[in-house]
């Protein structure tokens, strides 16, 4: 089992690179990086013509005077090297894990490593989506098998209806919609933001504030993702509790518990926990528009401010081998889950 | 020739009743004063933080703010108007355009723009009223030059805006397009003009974060309806930078594209706007100035617009003429034509009083949040889009890049000169001044006692024998000198030389410009222009500088050295960091390229480094070698050196930051996860204003009383009373216009009656005997001294047979 599982690692990490190297060449072949950095360093001197005409009124001066700039911008924005020279040492650090620096995005406290910018903004996304992933699965985990067993009932019905009104409902709009009933009319909870306003001093107290704070974006993620969530367990479920072998086992007497779990749940459990593992792979990706909404400095804008306005390659660089890499990781997992969960699963030798 | 006004009036000393307690450099107010007789701001405290943009009304409502400081979307603007317990500050802060591609098109195809009666044509095509009442729902107003008539140069080109009769008139634009394409060589087939047997095609790229995408598809709508066929794209920023600022207008990449211009402050004589929207040669026309793409040409505009740049003019009437002649140009075949300037609204609670605010930039200015107060509260609690962004950069040297960092920053410190928030006029804030002037012809002697900065020898020396300049301008810092720094040391003239000799030293010292090498090229040019400074006593400083300008405020303006924002001890650690110790650097690019932090001094990781320089400073006694020594003084000793050092560690140690200054507030809280900044009041007794001499009251408004139309016989003499309410002197100019034709008959200045405020516009019987009987119109504009916003009216005149 080993052997086959390793080459599953090795052709994992074959994706890996390719992803990285499809990447440069998007990015670089194209001609888009070099394109948009110089779209960017374009933008910045039209701005500061404007500004330095102000005080340089000799438009020889002036015009040495943005030369000398736009030569700093281009060295710094490394587009006085040609791609293939720039990009390709972006993807031999990073696979040696030093994700190197971003260009303009910064921590808190000014540190611009990618490494530090990326466990800054981790956890506060973590506590975000990962806590209403849990949350959702386990909803929809119990609430899915047990509407399975409950097929066409009154409850079922509504149920899958609510499921379809909860997987249309955009997040951004449930945000707003929750921030107006819980934040203002009912004043509940805060209505954004990542902490109160003065924020308290202490360590402890600024935790539980971040996690009185994540209360309503936790709610609106879990209200958008349950529905979909219970209904995917309940088909996925449904469709194993008509296998012959859950009837041959209900015929052997045995009770419906030792049915639901052993013969239906265990059965279904390999693309329940793809979902899952997969899901909380996806988390650390973040949630651009309800972190927007809600005022929370997390992964998703995180990568939003990395390809917006001014964007920095080497963050995106760094931010797609992270990425790449915890699914990677994810996949590995799964295969040897499978193996657990599912005896009818043996990878050949 | 010289000129003195004086500063802001301050108040240097305290009643009895006002005791301070300072505790470890915070300062805590004991006795129950009004703060609006104390030194400082009117509120004690002001807080900043981060409220999404869509929330903002709900929060004002809920009392969470009490002022928002972004822009709010025109739906939300709309929907706050008249809300009970709102009031909205508004200021035309957006300008909007089109931008033309007129590159020729290569063989066998035809790029309408390149054609200029076509893009005079798109002047009568665009709907501008549309845009501004429907898609803006009246929070716009029609503009067709770069002036918006808020600007303070629209009485400048008053006449030539209003009487150009450029208007909504599709007819006409499609039949000058009509005209214009069969000279071309195109023939309309099926509606669609072809070229070639291939139809016209226009590539429209219209932004989409705003109104610029329903202001595309009108476009695209009226081209169509001309017989173009459009492709519009909808773009977000950096895809339309890229395919509009970067590519060579002669690949076509885009034929229009919906422009939009932030405004910042106001100010009074324009030269770098107009050159940079209408004069090529400033690269923001189609070609950029980029090498290797296609370039639009006109040379009279460059002309033009050079001489008005490098102040080639010796009187106000002069400069006017260029401006109007550059503007009379700009109408005609516009590369960029002109839509609409929208209004911001930025919303506040109807409890929030003396918030004074810029008639260009709204509450976004030095003067609003110091006399801004909530009556029953201590607090101002204030909401931004962001309080940090990953790009905040606090530092006076080469940070400060975003507009989240200068709202709360400008609160902070108390700039020599800035701007007047209701003419533009650059005035006297905590310094005041004094100029002499013999320009624009004349040169003055520097006198010899004067020095320069001899950045390789790092010490003030002599100028040269027989140096000259065009004028000197007397600054005098007492306001400040009398005062003291957010941590308590005195403020000296030893800051302002510090700062002095810190921007020559980036500028000319060959290893500093090694380093710095954009802040050095794009300060030195500038630099150049000043060629001595002297110390006439212990509050002031002459500046011999080869600059002039008719306007002698706009002379101290240019010629203010420093900006006094931070004590040396500060400047000198930050340049030991960048220049010796090398571990971090003022611009992002010079980080960028040494692998070194931009040195932000509200990041607690840098303001580290500083403190630590600091206390390598204070332990080795050391001062910054030869800046000290000027005209035969020493302005530092050793003990007053330590104990500056000193302060500013004990305030890292209390704030955890190194933003020291000496404003009305002081940054007492920062917190970047938190999006959250607390400014105290700094009521230090030595401070010089109180929070009175910042509340301006509401922008003076002008006004035209109604008047009734008037009846002229034609050959007859008439004329009209016209009362005009405002303060300042106050004039009034008119414009006779015939509807029919858009033409103006007569234009003029109105006399002023012998009451106040009263002018008779009069129209002669030689005019109205060339009239044809019918309804003329007669527009009125006043304008005042006292306000950069003018008041308009149109009044009938009915001319009888």
């Amino acid at each position: 089992m080993w052997r086959p599982l390793a080459v599953r690692a090795a052709s994992l990490l074959g994706v890996l690179l390719v992803v990285l190297v499809l990447l440069v060449v998007t990015l670089g072949a194209t001609g888009y990086s070099d394109r948009i950095l110089g779209a960017v360093v374009n933008e910045e001197m039209r701005g500061l013509r404007t500004t330095m005409a102000q005080t340089i009124r000799d438009p020889a001066q002036l015009e040495d005077a943005l030369a000398t700039r736009r030569a700093e911008l281009e060295q710094s924005y490394g587009l006085d090297q040609p791609w293939y020279q720039r990009l390709p040492g972006m993807v031999g650090r990073v696979l040696t894990f030093d994700l190197g620096e971003a260009r303009t995005v910064r921590t808190y406290d000014g540190s611009n490593r990618i490494v530090d910018i990326i466990l800054e903004r981790l956890p506060s996304t973590l506590l975000l989506l990962t806590t209403a992933l849990l949350i959702t699965a386990a909803i929809g985990i119990t609430v899915g098998v047990w509407l399975s067993t409950r097929v066409g009932s009154r409850l079922d019905r509504v149920v899958s209806y609510a499921a379809a009104v909860s997987y249309a409902m955009p997040g951004w709009w449930m945000g707003i919609l929750l921030i107006l009933v819980f934040g203002f009319l009912l004043k509940l909870v805060p209505t954004g933001g990542m902490y109160s306003t003065p924020p308290p001093a202490g360590a402890l107290e600024r935790l539980l504030d971040l996690a009185w704070h994540a209360l309503l974006p936790i709610l609106t993620l879990v209200l958008v993702s349950v529905g979909p969530s219970v209904y995917v367990v309940r088909t996925l479920t449904l469709n194993v509790a008509q296998d012959d072998h859950v009837t041959l086992a209900r015929a052997k007497g045995m009770s419906e518990r030792i049915v639901q779990r052993r013969h239906i749940l265990r059965v279904a459990a390999p693309p329940i926990v793809t979902g899952l593992i997969l899901g909380l792979a996806g988390t650390i990706g973040g949630a651009i528009l309800v972190e927007t909404v809600f005022g929370w400095q997390g992964m998703g804008r995180l990568y939003f401010e990395a390809i917006s306005g001014t964007p920095d390659d080497g963050l995106i660089v760094g931010l797609t081998f992270m990425f790449t890499l915890v699914y990677v990781i994810a996949r590995m997992i799964l295969e040897v889950l499978y193996v657990f969960l599912d005896p009818r699963v043996r990878y050949a030798s | 020739m010289t000129l003195r006004r004086p500063s802001l009036p301050g108040r240097r000393s305290l009643g009895i009743a006002t005791v301070l307690l300072v505790t470890g450099g915070s300062i805590t107010l004991a006795q129950d004063a009004s703060p609006a007789a104390m030194p400082g701001p009117a509120a004690d405290k002001v807080t900043f933080r981060s409220v999404f943009v869509d929330t903002a009304p709900l929060e004002l409502q809920a009392g969470t703010i009490d002022l928002y400081l972004y822009g709010l979307r025109t739906e939300a603007a709309q929907q706050l108007q008249g809300a009970d317990g709102v009031q909205l500050f508004q200021a035309p802060a957006t300008a909007l355009s089109l931008v033309l591609n007129p590159a020729p098109a290569p063989d066998g195809k035809l790029n309408p723009f390149a054609i200029p009666a076509i893009r005079t044509a798109m002047q009568y095509l665009v709907d501008r009223d549309f845009i501004s009442r429907d898609i803006y729902r009246g929070l716009a107003q029609p503009m067709i030059t770069h002036v918006a008539p808020s600007d303070l140069d629209f009485q400048t080109i008053y006449d030539i805006d209003r009487g150009s009769d450029i208007r909504f008139d599709p007819d006409y634009a499609r039949q000058q397009i009509s005209d214009a394409m069969t000279a071309a060589g195109a023939e309309l087939v099926n509606g669609v003009w072809q070229f070639d047997g291939e139809p016209v095609r226009v590539k429209l790229i219209a932004r989409v974060e705003d109104e610029r995408r329903q202001i595309g598809d009108l476009v695209a709508s009226e081209l169509q309806d001309a017989g173009f066929q459009v492709a519009v794209t909808y773009q977000p920023f950096a895809a339309a930078i890229q395919s509009v600022y970067s590519s060579d207008p002669a690949a076509f990449e885009w034929n229009v594209y919906t422009e939009g211009w932030g405004r910042g402050a106001a100010q009074r004589y324009d030269d770098s706007t107009i050159n940079a929207m209408a004069a090529p040669w400033l690269g923001n026309l189609p070609g950029w100035r980029e090498q290797g793409f296609w370039q639009y040409e006109d040379p009279e505009m460059d002309a033009l617009g050079q001489r008005l740049f490098r102040g080639e003019f010796a009187s106000v009437d002069e400069r006017n003429d260029i401006y109007r002649q550059m503007t009379q140009r700009e109408l005609v075949a516009p590369v960029r034509v002109w839509l609409a300037s929208v209004v911001n609204s930025f919303p506040a609670t109807s409890d929030l009083t003396g918030a004074t605010q810029d008639v260009s930039a709204g509450p976004r200015s030095a003067w609003t949040l110091r006399s801004a107060s909530v009556p029953g509260s201590d607090e101002v609690k204030v909401g931004h889009l962001w309080v940090w962004t990953e790009r905040t950069t606090w530092n006076p040297i080469g940070g400060f890049g975003d507009v989240y960092s200068t709202d709360i920053w400008r609160n902070l410190f108390d700039p020599p000169i800035a701007n007047h928030p209701f003419t533009g006029v650059p005035t006297p804030f905590r310094a005041s001044y004094e100029v002499t002037t013999v320009g624009p012809t004349g040169t003055l002697d520097v006198p010899a006692d004067a020095v320069v900065w001899d950045a390789q020898a790092d010490a003030w020396v002599p100028v040269a024998a027989g140096t000259q300049a065009t004028s000197v301008v007397t600054f005098d810092y007492s306001k400040y000198l009398q005062s003291h720094w957010h941590d308590g040391q005195p403020i000296t003239m030893a800051d302002a030389v510090y700062s002095i000799a810190q921007g020559f030293d980036i500028a000319y010292d060959p290893d500093k410009a090694q380093v710095e090498v954009a802040l050095a090229a794009t300060s030195r040019p500038y630099l150049d222009t000043f060629k001595g400074f002297r110390l006439t006593d212990d509050d002031r400083l002459e500046v011999y500088v080869d600059y002039w300008h008719f306007d002698q405020d706009q002379i101290a303006a240019y010629a203010s050295p420093t900006s006094l924002s931070m004590p040396w001890e500060i400047l000198a650690a930050m340049d030991d960091l960048v220049f010796d110790q090398r571990r971090a650097a003022y611009s992002d690019t010079a980080a960028a390229r040494y692998d070194v932090p931009w040195l932000s001094l509200v990041m607690s990781r840098d303001a580290r480094l500083v403190d630590r320089t600091l206390r390598q400073f204070g332990q080795r006694h050391t001062i910054p070698s030869g800046v000290f020594q000027m005209g035969g003084r020493s302005l530092v000793t050793t003990d007053e050196a330590d104990a500056r050092y000193q302060a500013a560690q004990d305030w890292f140690d209390q704030y955890d930051h190194l933003v020291i200054s000496n404003g009305p507030f002081f940054l007492a809280r920062y917190d970047p996860p938190a999006q959250f900044a607390e400014l105290d009041a700094f009521r230090d007794p030595t401070y010089p204003f109180t929070a009175a001499d910042f509340d301006l009251g509401p922008p003076p408004v002008l006004s035209i009383d109604p008047v009734d139309g008037a009846t002229a016989g034609l050959g007859e003499d008439v004329s009209l009373d016209v009362s005009v309410q405002g303060p300042g002197t106050v004039a009034l100019r008119y414009l006779l216009i015939d509807p029919a034709t858009g033409a103006v008959v007569q234009e003029g200045t109105a006399a002023p009656a012998a009451t106040g405020g009263t002018f008779t516009v009069s129209i002669g019987a030689d005019v109205t005997a060339g009239l044809f009987p019918g309804l003329y119109r007669l527009d009125l504009a006043a304008s005042s001294d006292a306000t950069a916003l003018i008041s308009e009216r149109t009044v009938d005149l009915e001319v009888t047979p």
